[in-house]
């Protein structure tokens, strides 16, 4: 029952992002200076913000760029992560090791700070939220990749394919990768929650999408200047977005969990 | 007052229309030892899940089954033992927690070890430092530390040497002689004889006959009992005394002797301190068995394992038909062309199948990485014994039985000069048993070399050519067949041999041919 939540959610949320633009909704740039916060109404479900602009029409147009951005980092971690991780796990010996070192290392990095500092090195813009995200998702994937794989590598199927003349990269690319990709899968769905979560975060604290571009987090960010006057539905619109986003990738991912799960001990 | 009673009971696994148990009646009273023997898909694990409480979700069931009103009133011990047992916690701590979650006073555990007949020393190990047979005698000693008045032990011996399987037999002895009801399952009806008060056969789901070993097994009234018995490789004088034909296979070509040799082969583990096996000098010509028999832990997998080039050597060298391949590094060896030529049939047969491909799809990329036709791999299902249209199945879909069969396809097929058989015939029924036996006695005669490895001496006497003893990493014995089990040398081969069941073969004369 979640599970399908879950996954009506993401459907919803694909949707909103591809074919939202496309809805004949307000310009969410255009600042109408007789409209300015408006409580939500007929005319503006959500009302409107400190400059008259739409409410709706700024929430709906931030999904196809908050979803675009987490699904950007979750896919850069997941494909870097993996192969990363799965050699390491087949060859062993040292290079596990220093990967067992990098990902001690990743995983005590705060995001916050690690985008502030490819920020001022690299330029400020979208392209280093994706970057922080990916960096700070790359050791799940490290860890689970090279763990399934060492557990795998003594596996008495891969004993039979090897006797069955298959090589080490036979074995990995054809066997050992497609067994842990269901793994990869769920890990990578629960995964696109936190990286909306944080591509939200770092522009709430201006790194990444700026101002007046509409994005949840900046949208948050503006709103909760208003937020002591009273004005709640500024944040309201787009936290709610945020919260059932990230809530959605959740309950899909526990889904996707349980069921191959419970294909595994069949 | 019974410990278990079954009265009409009938089970239908989820989605199955045909009940896998109906009509079964049996009671165990207190002091009780009930073996229940039969072939694999029988249906004597259900029948040992469903009175522990363990069947899976979804299974139907009709009919009672009555325990007594103690809790817990049942205590399983099951064939893969190691999985129920922690990793982490020291066997003495892991008995307290049996014996507190079952509301009992914890005392001293070291001194319950001793009393049941272990060495008190193991409380301190952990899982990982346990032989097979020491694994099975801590679950029994946990099974009894519960104070359950039912134990049910499903194949607790399937996997264990003569001699760590008296040892334990004479645990579930004591737990008889505590005033215990055990169900034991197995499928060596002669092997429980000294212990059972009856043997129960069971057969496509419903019991045949249960009468006292005595009787039962000397003149069994079903001829599905009486095939059973006339399988059993402790009955048998010859191969031909086995049911099932020797299938006739193509003779191949005759290559030269000492196919397979051994000089001072030595390996040691990543990382361990001592060698694992050392000294190893041996050698196989075409059309011969050599049988490796030894205590679990012996090293017999490690040296099939290192001959199939699946582990890389650490002394010594390794030639096969004349040529020097030790040298060749098991990734490298994998795509040598001489790959096909030497073949391995692991002892989990089941999971040396890629999980969700079917049997076919993964033969069949074997043949064509190795350069051998997928015809080849109908003709030789015939032979094997393995029904060709169970190739399409998953190897989840397949009886242990078939499973075994499935990997002598594998390697049949790939038309090897030297054949590796790690136990493959353990943990399978009598009659299955033979059936494979009868299939490597043909695969002998068309003039392939065989390395077997079994705990079981009987299928050694009855398969092998020649057999090497092996004790923590070295051979301390090899000799003619026939004359080691006669005139054993060396002490440990003596110890194994001692741990033989009787058989009515070795008695007579001419055993020793």
């Amino acid at each position: 029952m979640l599970e399908r939540a879950g996954y009506g959610v993401i459907v919803l949320l694909l949707g909103v992002a591809i074919f939202g633009p496309l809805l004949p909704l307000a310009d969410p740039l255009a600042t109408n200076a007789r409209a300015v916060l408006l409580p939500p109404q007929a005319a503006h479900p959500f009302g409107t913000d400190a400059l008259g602009r739409d409410m709706l029409a700024r929430v709906v147009h931030a999904a196809r760029l908050d979803l675009g951005l987490a699904i950007a980092a979750v896919l850069l971690a997941m494909t870097t992560g993996t192969v990363l991780g799965a050699a390491v796990g087949w060859v062993g010996g040292l290079s596990d090791r220093m990967a067992g070192w990098i990902v001690d290392v990743l995983m005590a990095l705060p995001i916050y700070l690690l985008a502030m500092v490819l920020a001022a090195v690299l330029g400020n813009g979208p392209g280093i939220v994706v970057l922080a995200t990916a960096l700070i998702n790359l050791s799940f994937y490290i860890r689970l990749a090279r763990l399934e794989v060492r557990r795998l590598r003594r596996a008495p199927w891969l004993e039979g394919a090897r006797m069955g003349g298959a090589g080490d990269g036979t074995l990995l690319l054809r066997l050992v990768l497609p067994a842990i990709a269901p793994l990869v899968a769920v890990q990578a769905t629960t995964n696109l929650g936190w990286a909306m979560l944080n591509a939200a975060g770092l522009s709430f604290i201006g790194i990444g999408v700026r101002p007046p571009v509409p994005e949840w987090g900046v949208l948050i960010a503006e709103g909760s200047r208003h937020l002591a006057a009273g004005q709640w539905w500024l944040v309201l619109a787009p936290g709610a977005a945020l919260v059932l986003a990230v809530l959605g990738f959740h309950l899909a991912g526990d889904g996707l969990r349980s069921r191959f799960a419970a294909g595994r001990s069949a | 007052m019974n410990v278990l009673r079954l009265t009409e009971l009938a089970i239908w696994l989820p989605g199955a229309h045909d009940p896998v148990l109906q009509g079964i009646d049996l009671t165990i009273d207190p002091g009780e030892v009930v073996a229940l023997v039969g072939a694999s898909g029988a249906g004597k694990t259900t029948l040992a899940q469903a009175i522990s409480g363990l069947l899976p979700p979804g299974t139907r069931q009709s009919g009672l089954i009555e325990l007594t009103g103690r809790r817990p009133a049942v205590a399983p011990v099951f064939q893969a033992a190691r999985a129920g047992l922690s990793e982490v916690r020291r066997i003495g701590d892991q008995i307290s927690d049996a014996l507190r979650l079952a509301g009992r006073p914890v005392g001293d555990v070291v001194s319950l070890l001793g009393e049941l007949g272990l060495d008190p020393a193991v409380a301190q190990l952990r899982a990982g430092a346990l032989s097979g047979g020491m694994t099975q005698r801590v679950a029994i000693a946990r099974a009894l530390a519960t104070g359950a008045p039912l134990i049910v032990a499903d194949e607790p011996t399937a996997a264990l040497d003569g001699l760590a399987t008296r040892q334990v037999l004479a645990m579930l002895d004591r737990a008889r002689v505590s005033g215990r009801g055990v169900l034991l399952i197995t499928h060596d009806a002669e092997q429980v004889a000294g212990l059972a008060d009856r043997i129960a056969v069971l057969e496509r789901g419903r019991i045949l006959e249960c009468g006292p070993p005595g009787a039962l097994l000397t003149s069994p009234a079903q001829p599905a009992t009486r095939a059973m018995l006339a399988a059993l490789p402790a009955r048998a004088t010859g191969l031909a005394d086995l049911p099932g034909a020797i299938p006739v296979l193509p003779p191949r070509p005759v290559l030269a002797p000492d196919l397979l040799r051994l000089e001072d082969l030595g390996y040691r583990h990543p990382g361990a301190a001592g060698m694992a096996l050392q000294g190893i000098s041996l050698s196989v010509s075409s059309g011969e068995i050599l049988g490796l028999v030894g205590a679990s832990g012996s090293g017999k997998t490690t040296l099939a394992r290192l001959i199939a080039r699946l582990l890389p050597l650490s002394s010594g060298r390794l030639w096969f038909r004349g040529q020097e391949v030790g040298t060749i590094r098991p990734e490298r060896f994998a795509r040598d062309p001489r790959r096909a030529n030497i073949q391995m049939v692991f002892q989990e047969a089941g999971a040396s199948f890629i999980p969700g491909w079917t049997i076919g799809d993964c033969i069949a990329a074997a043949q064509s990485r190795l350069g051998r036709s997928a015809a080849r791999i109908t003709e030789v299902c015939g032979p094997a014994g393995f029904d060709p249209a169970l190739l399409s199945r998953r190897p989840d879909q397949l009886s242990q039985g078939q499973l075994a069969r499935a990997a002598l396809v594998r390697a049949m097929a790939a038309d090897p000069d030297l054949l590796l058989l790690d136990e493959p015939v353990a943990a399978l029924d009598p009659v299955t048993q033979a059936g494979i036996m009868k299939t490597l006695a043909g695969l002998r005669a068309s003039g392939l070399a065989m390395i077997l490895i079994t705990h079981d001496l009987h299928v050694a006497r009855l398969l092998t050519d020649r057999v090497a003893v092996l004790d923590r990493g070295r051979v301390v014995e090899t000799g003619a067949t026939g004359r080691l089990l006669a005139a054993p040398a060396h002490p440990v081969t003596r110890a194994l041999v001692a741990a033989m069941p009787a058989t009515p073969a070795l008695a007579s004369p001419d055993a020793s041919g």
